[in-house]
């Protein structure tokens, strides 16, 4: 891509991250336990 | 001893990608180069030029130096304009039923600033504007539910957009040439 003639170089130093937060994915739902089944003999 | 940064915000240019389409959904690809800007990391720019050696004549070897230099050219680049990103994405050879991403990018670390643009450090997307030849709407706008992995507004172009002109970062700046 065509800019131009270098001009000069400046430092910049962002105070805050400029790449966005990604927001963690919700834990999946997770099933109540069940109680194991009792055989009755 | 430790340098203080000329300014503290990020300078907001203009850029052009090819968007492609891989396992996690569509990405921003540089038009010239390999590799993919990964959604929620900065691209970091690395040198790709090569130097001439007797030993590895077809291959040569990696310029040992950070990006982006002034003698070199070597860096991120961004527009000071939309129009010059849109011109440089439509003039070349974008195959029919391409897309390509017309974009506002923060740029910081060492920046280098040209007369009608930049070559920077670091860079990220700040907001995306999709434009197209001949896709349907209908997949443009899966592609701009993908691109959303960047965590920036994405947009679908219908005709051309107003021109704003992106601003250099405020505040007194002592310049100073790299060694």
């Amino acid at each position: 891509m065509e800019i131009g003639k270098p001009e000069r170089v400046v430092i910049i130093e962002p105070i805050e991250d400029p790449v966005p937060k990604r927001e963690p994915a919700p834990a999946p739902e997770r099933e109540p336990a069940q109680a194991p089944e009792r055989i009755v003999r | 001893m430790s340098v203080a940064p000329d300014y503290a915000q990020p300078i907001e240019g203009w850029r052009a990608w090819r968007v492609v389409t891989g396992r996690c959904g569509a990405r921003l690809a540089s038009i010239h180069y390999d590799g993919e800007w990964v959604p929620g990391e900065p691209l970091v720019a690395r040198c790709q030029q090569r130097r001439r050696s007797l030993r590895h004549p077809f291959v040569g070897l990696p310029l040992d130096h950070g990006a982006p230099q002034v003698d070199c050219r070597c860096g991120v680049y961004a527009a000071a304009t939309r129009t010059d990103a849109v011109s440089y994405a439509t003039t070349l050879s974008l195959r029919a039923c391409a897309v390509y991403a017309i974009g506002a990018v923060d740029l910081w670390g060492a920046v280098i600033e040209h007369s009608r643009g930049w070559r920077a450090a670091q860079a990220y997307p700040k907001r995306l504007y999709l434009e197209s030849v001949g896709v349907a709407p209908e997949r443009l706008r899966r592609i701009a539910l993908e691109l959303a992995d960047y965590g920036v507004p994405v947009s679908v172009v219908d005709g051309p957009a107003a021109e704003p002109r992106c601003s250099r970062a405020a505040g007194v700046a002592r310049s100073r040439l790299h060694g």
